[in-house]
């Protein structure tokens, strides 16, 4: 439904967005994650139409986004991630306008949308709060119940209540098939309605993920505290992925490995045990570091060698790195003292996130 | 053209509309009701005390006697110059180029409609609306010569003025429509907008200051609105009408063509 090839743009400031390839199926709820400045926003903006590619193209429907965008416009319902509306117009009159350039005047969803958000669309837009335009955007992407949303950071300025009916009705609208892009640095969001997400870093996809994998690639990281500073060392020279954090305490980060971990645990004094919890944030935040995005592609994919790395994630070429490497080699934090740790076991990049 | 577009650009920029039409009507009003041709001589003879270059600058240097050339020199040598500059910088630059800085544009083009067209609606209104403003002074004009000083009106060659200065006012509405649809800032759209037509005036008074400077009338689009040379008729009006109206069109289209093609960053 939306086909994105060798898409790129390049700003003057040298910014912008290389090589972009991914696809988005009739149905599929799409994540699209990134940091602010990543290129989210520029992907978007080929995708309406607004810019023109250097290289490669967006189509919809099989339509060339550039080339003909107007005939797109109908199918997709758009939340730009910084409103400008007409700021004269009152809330209403706003909506009206749209139905009338859109040639689309069937008002019941405009209505139920409306009594859905509390939106009061009687004010002047240049009276409205933050959140109350983010209302008002939301309705004008939703009213003319499209085939496709596409929608930049939809739940900035919402309270938690509202993001929570936002949430709600993009579950509703993902069971009557509609094709959804949804471009957050909220992670949260993406996990709980997506079904792949692509991730984007300094304007090239470093990974297209299956959410479900991903979910599944979640470890824990617990807090062992040791009665001597002997039996700390010995935990922090063991195989397992564990990293000494004080004299008495250190970090063990835990996928499947729970065996290994409770034998030697079992033989060292353990005055305490607390875990952590690790979220999707965690196994995100590998693709968010500050180390060159080509490193990461060939050695920060974890798929390969995780738990689940049969699963047919993403359309990148997987990472071929030796088990026994330095974990280090293949993790983009940089200058963090993690590396000194060998993994004897099917430790993947994922793994030592936990470390962070 | 969008009819609905064409209508909020109504409800938004009729006050801009009215302020300018208003000040028109204020001027030609006063300027055909203060017309006397013992006090016009009155009026030369006063002015007479005033340097001349500077007279000449104002565009007060032909004030005449004749109904017909008076109010082609008091209101077309600078009153329907400057008035109509601002209404058209202010508007084109609010049509396109404020609608793509604050990023409000993206609701024009996420509907069915193409860039040419919503393009070419905000060209209509900002011509449309010029025309609306030249032709109701034209018609007031118009009805308070007849009851005031009837018969002495030459309505062809009035009419003939008008319609030059429409075009004319084309022309400076193009090169403001082509800034808004050219840039991304409206910073840039205005100094386009506002800037070259601002000096393209400032050139006309410097032109008519002596006959040293003369030639810089060649550099001004409105020396073809100069009202001796069109109430005379003949080449020069047919020149005029001909050059202008193909020069306006151009930068319309060019405007619109540019704006078709160019990358958004909205």
């Amino acid at each position: 439904m939306i086909e994105v090839q060798n898409l790129t743009q390049t700003y003057p400031s040298g910014k912008g967005v290389f090589d972009l390839n991914f696809t988005i199926e009739k149905g599929e709820v799409f994540g699209y994650l990134g940091p602010n400045g990543a290129g989210k926003t520029t992907t978007i903006r080929n995708l309406l139409g607004f810019t023109n590619p250097g290289h490669g193209s967006a189509t919809v429907n099989g339509i060339d986004c550039r080339r003909h965008p107007e005939q797109i416009q109908n199918m997709i319902g758009y939340l730009p991630g910084e409103i400008a509306f007409f700021e004269h117009m009152t809330g209403s009159g706003f909506l009206k306008f749209l139905q009338s350039l859109r040639r689309t005047q069937d008002g019941s969803r405009k209505e139920e949308l409306i009594h859905l958000f509390e939106l009061d669309d009687r004010q002047k837009i240049s009276k409205m709060s933050k959140g109350m335009k983010q209302k008002l955007g939301i309705v004008a992407a939703f009213m003319h119940d499209p085939d496709i949303y596409i929608l930049d950071e939809p739940t900035s300025g919402l309270d938690p209540f509202m993001q929570n009916i936002f949430m709600d009705l993009l579950e509703r609208e993902k069971l009557r098939e509609k094709t959804i892009m949804l471009s957050s640095h909220i992670f949260e969001e993406v996990q709980r309605i997506c079904s792949r997400a692509g991730i984007v870093r300094e304007g090239r996809i470093v990974a297209i993920e299956d959410i479900a994998a991903l979910n599944t690639m979640k470890q824990r990281t617990y807090t062992v505290t040791l009665g001597n500073e002997k039996d700390t060392d010995t935990l922090a020279d063991s195989p397992l992925a564990a990293v000494k954090h004080t004299n008495r305490q250190v970090l063990v980060t835990v996928g499947e490995n729970y065996r290994e971990l409770f034998t030697l645990l079992a033989k060292l004094e353990v005055t305490g045990f607390s875990s952590q919890q690790q979220s999707l944030e965690d196994v995100f935040m590998k693709y968010y570091g500050t180390g060159d995005p080509g490193t990461q592609q060939a050695g920060g994919r974890p798929a390969g060698k995780s738990p689940v790395g049969n699963k047919p994630v993403g359309n990148k070429p997987v990472g071929n790195k030796p088990v026994g490497n330095k974990p280090v080699g293949n993790k983009p934090v940089g200058n963090k003292p993690v590396g000194n740790k060998p993994v004897g076991n099917n430790a993947d990049a994922a793994k030592e996130v936990g470390h962070e | 053209m969008n009819k609905t577009l064409f209508t909020a650009d109504l409800r938004a920029h009729w006050s801009l509309f009215l302020f300018i039409q208003l000040v028109l009507l204020l001027y030609g009003t006063i300027s055909v009701y203060m017309f006397d041709p013992e006090s016009v001589d009155a009026l030369v003879n006063m002015l007479q005390v005033l340097p001349e270059n500077m007279v000449k600058a104002m565009g007060f240097d032909n004030l005449s006697t004749d109904l017909t050339q008076y109010i082609a020199g008091y209101l077309y040598g600078f009153i329907m110059i400057i008035f109509p500059i601002i209404y058209i910088a202010i508007l084109s630059n609010n049509l396109v180029a404020k609608h793509v800085e604050r990023g409000s544009i993206v609701y024009l083009l996420t509907t069915p409609n193409s860039r040419v067209r919503i393009a070419l609606t905000q060209a209509l209104y900002l011509l449309i609306t010029l025309a609306v403003l030249i032709g109701v002074l034209t018609g007031v004009v118009l009805i308070m010569c007849a009851s005031l000083f009837p018969g002495m009106l030459d309505v062809g060659r009035f009419l003939l003025l008008n319609l030059v200065t429409f075009l004319v006012l084309a022309v400076v509405s193009g090169i403001a429509f082509f800034g808004s649809c050219a840039f991304d800032e409206t910073r840039w759209s205005t100094a386009l907008g506002a800037g070259l037509p601002g000096l393209m005036f400032i050139l006309k008074m410097i032109s008519e200051l002596n006959e040293q400077l003369a030639w810089v009338r060649y550099l001004t689009v409105f020396t073809l609105m100069d009202s001796e040379n069109v109430l005379a008729g003949g080449s020069f009006v047919t020149t005029a009408v001909i050059g202008t109206a193909a020069a306006a069109l151009l930068l319309f289209a060019g405007g619109i063509a540019l704006f078709n093609r160019r990358s958004l960053a909205v």
